[in-house]
């Protein structure tokens, strides 16, 4: 895909976390990335957002950096970083807005036939779980690699 | 100490990343790491049973 990619990155051995400086029109702000354990096996919550001055990750910043793609792209390279290692886990993943979610969503379609030749992408709607499908109404989306 | 640095080459974006692995990052426990999105993550799951293989 051809996107550009935030090149230096920061990581916890076994790639729980990822840190990096989104550098754009407003300056330079921390990003971090973290896969967290759910409730459930083998699920693993991707936390991602601008690190506070406590050193908290705030996921309802609007940075308005002009980055924008090369975070979703840095943040796609972190899930396929960490599902080399880990190619049994389940990434679940949602904006922290609906209208995120949607743009996760709109990212995924215009990418999707790549993505979808590496990863499973499903979406979790009110319903249940589904294949992802352009326009579904969802509420968050599970990746794990094709295997 | 010496940085364990990893230079990764990404078969998506076709360039190399470097990854350096950080002190400061191993302390972190991603358990405890933003709670009120884990107590949300996990509510969303919960029809996560049906799709997960059975054990």
């Amino acid at each position: 895909m051809q996107y550009e990619v935030y090149q230096d990155l920061y990581i916890k051995k076994g790639y729980g976390v990822f840190e990096f400086l989104s550098i754009g029109r407003r300056g330079i702000i921390p990003k971090r990335i973290v896969f967290a354990p759910t409730e459930y096996d083998n699920v693993y919550n991707l936390v991602f957002g601008d690190i506070d001055m406590d050193g908290e990750i705030n996921d309802y910043s609007i940075s308005d950096n002009g980055d924008r793609n090369k975070i979703l792209a840095t943040v796609t390279h972190a899930i396929d970083a960490y599902l080399n290692s880990y190619p049994e886990r389940l990434i679940f993943f949602a904006g922290s807005t609906k209208g995120r979610t949607r743009l996760y969503r709109m990212a995924i379609s215009l990418n999707f036939e790549y993505l979808s030749s590496k990863f499973e992408i499903h979406c979790q709607t009110d319903t249940g779980i589904y294949p992802f499908k352009k326009n579904m109404e969802v509420v968050g989306f599970l990746i794990r690699r094709k295997l | 100490m010496e940085k364990k640095v990893i230079k990764y080459w990404s078969d998506i974006f076709k360039q190399e990343i470097t990854m350096t692995v950080d002190e400061k990052l191993n302390k972190i426990d991603e358990r405890k790491m933003a709670p009120r999105k884990q107590e949300i993550a996990n509510k969303q799951l919960e029809k996560i049973k049906d799709f997960l293989p059975k054990q």
